[in-house]
């Protein structure tokens, strides 16, 4: 991470750079309004890793993600969920600067949807906070950043691209999350906390048209949005059976716009050769 | 523009039907509407050609039928007058691509733009109030029902309380489950359009862009080419290559057939200016269609 940012104040990418390497937890959970202005720098600026909080304790290891039952355990299965929607709008941010030879509407799309993940998080921070268990309660696993830019690209010594970026945060992960947010919908309401429900499912619903972006820019990068062509931007060890739920939220897919022979596809992976897991 | 002459069905209502679903009859206004714009739809029409709908004078030769959108009460009514019914969409590609959701789903461009389908999801896009501010000289939001056309379906909101006539018309688009486009209210200072059609084999003609007049209801008033000096070189860059984007999206959508793009400039309240490259995407023929895809 650069302690210089190379990008003029008062644009969109010098935004994108701040929240990201940012280590102040207020302006993570809600950053400055995006200005208008954008830079267009003719050279990526690719960010390693993103400014953690104090008050955020990481930790190495993934953790089994508890029953929702108690509010305790509930508390920290929605900071999970918020470190996630933060992980993911940091993201959206990095795409930002690491691809700017993309086209603009790309990158505008980009910035909407970092916004969008940004107000999901206030929603889950919200929440947390009725439940007695701000953000920085528990600890947190940087485990997208740990993947998605390492593996947005073809191999290691090279650069990352934007469509390998969509096949893995935005078909994979966020498609996966239509999977996980509708159940979590269901466990929330069978726990009897209705507003986590209520925040769930709007941002199931929200991110439909995440899934959606994704999937129209992979096919405009790519010329394709079959099941194989997606499986071949996912590097090793990735593969299809971590970009899905059980079951399947086969409405919202269909309305993002995953073709039913994909989702036929995504479902019966496991029955493919051993080792496809 | 090159093929045989024929008859068309000036269904400019289609987004009325399309939203609606199932029968459609166009209403008294709607025809009497239609027949006032005559004189400009006539730029779509080569020599030869006449209008089955709205009625007037009996077919004399044509064979071949043609629609503004090619919905199912279109289609009807080539085939009741006998007509050959060309090859259209299916009905709900011809919706899904209108619907400004097909749009959001290629990414908003727009600071602060959203599409919501709930009005805790509506009120929390209107307390965007650090957006708004940087965007709208005026304030101002603006609300579009999701299958809205010639300036209708729109709504200008402020982000204070809504009046009962807000209320009443934020009710009543949100009771329909499709969602609503929110975005600042911004100030346009050139409208803009670039159209095209896309093959039933996926290829692509594009016309030139134009330029557009639009009245303050955001209604289309007349078309002209742009000239050099109209837009930008990068402007004109975005726009083409927005086209190109959209319709492969299009065609991905499985729709064929003409489309237009509108676009804008705007300008900050800070004075700075910026361009949106999809403002709407209409799936149809457009009234500068002719003037973007035209030899003159």
């Amino acid at each position: 991470m650069s302690a210089q940012p190379p990008l003029p104040a008062g644009t969109v990418e010098r935004w994108a750079w701040d929240f990201i390497c940012s280590t102040d937890l207020a302006q993570k959970l809600a950053p400055p309004p995006p200005p208008t202005q954008w830079s267009h720098p003719s050279e990526p600026h690719l960010i390693a890793a993103p400014g953690r909080p104090p008050q955020l304790v990481a930790r190495e290891k993934k953790k089994k993600t508890p029953k929702v039952q108690l509010t305790a355990r509930r508390a920290e299965v929605i900071h999970t969920f918020l470190h996630h929607e933060l992980q993911a709008a940091e993201l959206m941010a990095w795409a930002i600067l690491a691809f700017p030879s993309t086209p603009v509407s790309f990158r505008r799309g980009l910035l909407s949807l970092c916004r969008d993940e940004i107000r999901h998080l206030q929603l889950y921070r919200d929440h947390l906070e009725t439940l007695g268990h701000p953000f920085g309660t528990f600890t947190v696993n940087d485990w997208f950043w740990k993947r998605v830019p390492a593996s947005s690209r073809a191999d290691a010594d090279q650069a990352p691209t934007a469509a390998h970026f969509l096949a893995r945060l935005g078909i994979a992960f966020e498609g996966a999350n239509l999977d996980h947010g509708a159940r979590y919908t269901a466990a929330f309401a069978a726990a009897g906390d209705a507003r986590a429900a209520e925040i769930q499912a709007q941002i199931v619903e929200e991110e439909v048209p995440h899934a959606a972006f994704a999937l129209h820019w992979f096919r405009e990068l790519t010329g394709d949005v079959a099941f194989e062509t997606w499986r071949q931007y996912l590097p090793a060890p990735i593969s299809p059976a971590m970009a899905r739920g059980t079951p399947l939220n086969v409405e919202a897919r269909l309305k993002a716009g995953f073709a039913p022979e994909f989702l036929d596809a995504l479902a019966g992976w496991d029955a493919g050769p051993a080792g496809q897991k | 523009m090159s093929r045989g002459r024929v008859a068309w069905v000036f269904n400019l209502d289609a987004e009325d039907e399309l939203a609606r679903g199932g029968p459609h009859t166009p209403t008294n206004v709607m025809r009497a509407r239609v027949q006032s714009l005559m004189p400009q739809l006539a730029a779509l029409m080569l020599a030869g050609d006449e209008v089955l709908w709205p009625p007037g004078a009996p077919l004399q030769h044509a064979r071949v039928g043609l629609a503004w959108c090619p919905t199912p009460w279109a289609l009807e009514q080539l085939r009741r007058a006998g007509l050959e019914v060309p090859e259209a969409p299916d009905p709900a590609v011809l919706r899904k691509v209108n619907h400004r959701q097909f749009s959001n789903d290629l990414g908003q461009a727009l600071p602060g733009a959203r599409f919501v389908h709930t009005e805790a999801a509506l009120r929390e896009a209107l307390g965007d109030e650090p957006v708004l501010e940087r965007v709208s000289s005026e304030r101002n939001w603006l609300l579009k029902r999701p299958l809205g056309y010639a300036g209708r379906g729109r709504r200008k909101i402020g982000s204070g309380p809504w009046s009962p006539a807000d209320r009443t018309w934020i009710d009543a688009a949100l009771k329909t489950g499709d969602g609503l486009q929110v975005e600042p209210f911004v100030t346009r200072v050139l409208d803009c359009a670039l159209h095209g059609e896309v093959t039933v084999d996926g290829s692509l003609r594009l016309g030139e862009p134009t330029r557009s007049i639009i009245d303050e209801a955001g209604t289309w008033v007349s078309s002209e080419r742009a000239g050099p000096s109209d837009l930008t070189a990068a402007e004109r860059e975005t726009l083409v290559h927005e086209a190109q984007v959209t319709a492969r999206a299009l065609g991905a959508a499985g729709y064929f057939g003409p489309f237009g793009l509108d676009a804008f400039r705007w300008r900050a309240p800070d004075g700075s200016t910026h361009f949106q490259p999809r403002c709407e995407i209409n799936a149809r023929y457009s009234m500068g269609w002719a003037v973007g895809l035209g030899s003159s």
